[in-house]
């Protein structure tokens, strides 16, 4: 059984068709990416599966259940969190409040007893920032645990993205361009993590125009142009795949 | 940080304690009777300001509904002081649930708008409801505060009444801030986007601290009707709502302590400067402007930034 099936979805910005009629799914356990040249659609995809801006047509199953129109927070609190092509930290808190922050789902302090601060509060707090740590090692973040969020170089920055999607402890988590701005090594290192965040139970889907990173490190591939699915199959299919290449005529593809 | 924040309130309880030692002429004991008061109201305020980033303009109507509600239950149906003020609030707290729902759904300012109609209405109902309000003349006579056996009948007592409310109204704030909540609304100064996808459900949270800044100012409203005794409309218009936004933001809204104060300064100085008082909503305009336009963080931010003056560098690079 997929853990997401998306069925005929359609997207319009006006007379933009931004998603046309896109269906695939996403098999628990797997590594997924998507490419597509600029503008293909991938940003709103995943738009449209976080309940970002809502889907004009076609249906989303995520868990079995429908989760088509549903509210972002709602989608985040059946398993499916994300990070953003265009960084969205929480830049006037510090490292460790972001992720806590991330937590949100997993804890469940109200507005009242918060307001007394009791024992139960006090300790749920506890746990929040000592799990937070923990994520915050994982992604190789802890000795910044205490910087302004907003200081910190790019690429710390998305790593702190996903440590903070990783602290609602997902069960799909969609990285948008996880790697843009990123050195080489800094690569490498977050192939790593996304295999470590797999291989912990989380399958992923992410976008990338890393074409190495994306041969390296999925177990499926689908490509996107204008908003329509062109090709999906396994990283050696999509190399050898016509449309693709045609899709990609004038960039490079490695 | 709430551990510096718990001996900030520590250091301004003790010596809150002792201000009354050094302070003979009972007429200052007064003013610093409605600081407290005041501040009771910015402190809720500045949590829907500067947390869930929306602005009331019509705190001065929470603040008289409990007021009058406190002063009417007391004086026409004698309910004691305590049960009247929990009512007036419970009912404040219900009437800013009725106006948070349908507006803080939507994004932008409805809030404002709505708030500024509210005060209105209010405000026409204190002057046109004479057989309950008293009208535009108000009414008078409402008993003393009474808790138990202690009658709040001299300045002294009700001084540390109200600024141990204001004590306990700032540890619930300071709470508040840091907690799962206040991450939860902090996230709206950078992206409500990113919050939704961690599961944070940003309406709720504006509706539910909305109508906790409106307990805040019925709270106050109840302890004015019974320290001042006698009511009437005009305390409750549109230039108080104005006045407490401007404490708010001149104090610094990102933080309890800037609304502290914020109305502190705002309180005392037109007190002092007499000549002020005919042209009061001209001069908190004009400080409302000029605290926007130069230091948008207020006087809090401002002694920040004097004291961590490296803090103003790192602000510009982001
Ligand atoms: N909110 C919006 N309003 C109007 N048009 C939009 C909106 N969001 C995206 N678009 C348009 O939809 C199309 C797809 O954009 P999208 O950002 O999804 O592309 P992408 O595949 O992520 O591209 P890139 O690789 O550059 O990130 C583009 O033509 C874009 O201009
Ligand atoms: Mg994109």
């Amino acid at each position: 059984m997929p853990l997401l099936e998306v069925i005929n979805l359609e997207k319009h910005f006006g007379g933009l068709t931004a998603i046309n009629r896109v269906t695939f799914s996403i098999q628990p356990g797997q590594i997924k990416a998507i490419i597509g040249p600029n503008g293909a659609g991938k940003t709103t995809l995943f738009n449209v599966l976080t309940g970002v801006v809502p889907p004009d047509g076609g249906e989303i199953r995520f868990r079995d259940g429908d989760i088509t129109g549903w509210k972002s927070h709602l989608i985040a609190s059946r398993g499916i969190a994300r990070t953003f092509q265009i960084i969205k930290i929480f830049g006037d808190m510090t490292v460790l409040e972001n992720v806590m922050t991330g937590c949100h789902l997993k804890s469940k302090t109200g507005l009242l007893s918060a307001a007394f601060h009791l024992l139960p509060v006090w300790r749920e707090e506890r746990e929040i920032a000592e799990k937070s740590i923990r994520i915050l090692r994982e992604v190789g973040l802890e000795d910044r645990a205490q910087a302004r969020a907003g200081n910190l170089p790019l690429g710390m920055q998305r790593l702190l993205e996903i440590g903070r999607a990783l602290a609602s402890e997902p069960s799909l988590i969609l990285l948008d361009e996880p790697v843009a701005g990123l050195s080489g090594p800094e690569t490498r290192e977050l192939a790593h993590l996304i295999r470590r965040i797999r291989d912990g139970g989380t399958t992923v889907l992410l976008v990338d125009h890393d074409m190495s990173l994306i041969m390296d490190i999925s177990d499926e591939v689908l490509v996107l142009d204008y908003g329509c699915k062109i090709a999906e199959g396994s990283p050696r299919e999509i190399q050898n795949d016509e449309k693709v290449i045609a899709a990609y005529l004038g960039e490079e593809m490695d | 940080m709430i551990k510096s924040n718990y001996l900030a309130l520590l250091i301004l309880a003790l010596v809150l304690a002792f201000i009354p030692l050094a302070i003979s002429n009972v007429y200052y004991l007064g003013i610093l009777i409605f600081v407290g008061i005041n501040s009771l109201i910015t402190i809720g305020l500045s949590l829907l300001m500067g947390y869930a980033g929306q602005i009331s303009l019509g705190h001065a109507a929470f603040f008289g509904l409990g007021a009058y509600l406190s002063g009417v239950l007391s004086t026409r149906l004698a309910v004691p002081p305590v049960s009247a003020l929990l009512l007036a609030a419970l009912f404040t707290a219900l009437v800013a649930l009725l106006i948070g729902l349908p507006t803080l759904r939507l994004k932008g300012h409805y809030l404002a708008m709505a708030t500024l109609g509210f005060g209105q209405i209010v405000y026409i109902v204190f002057n046109a409801w004479v057989e309950m309000t008293g009208g535009p003349s108000g009414f008078g006579n409402i008993p003393r505060l009474r808790i138990g056996g202690v009658v709040f009948d001299t300045d002294l007592k009700y001084f540390y009444l109200v600024w141990g409310l204001v004590v306990v109204g700032l540890f619930f704030a300071v709470n508040i801030i840091h907690s799962r909540v206040g991450r939860a609304l902090r996230t709206m100064h950078t992206s409500e986007v990113a919050a939704g996808t961690l599961g944070i459900n940003t309406v709720r949270y504006k509706i539910q601290i909305f109508v906790i800044s409106a307990v805040y100012a019925s709270v106050a409203g109840s302890l004015y009707a019974y320290f001042v005794t006698f009511l009437s409309p005009g305390t409750f218009g549109i230039s108080f709502s104005i006045l407490l936004v401007t404490m708010v933001v001149f104090g610094g809204r990102f933080s309890v302590w800037g609304a502290l104060l914020g109305t502190a300064v705002l309180s005392i100085l037109p007190e002092s400067l007499r000549i002020i008082k005919d042209y009061d909503v001209l001069v908190y305009g004009a400080v409302l402007l000029l605290v926007m336009i130069f230091f948008p963080e207020g006087l809090v931010g401002l002694i920040g930034r004097v004291f961590r003056p490296r803090s103003l560098p790192e602000k510009l690079r982001t």
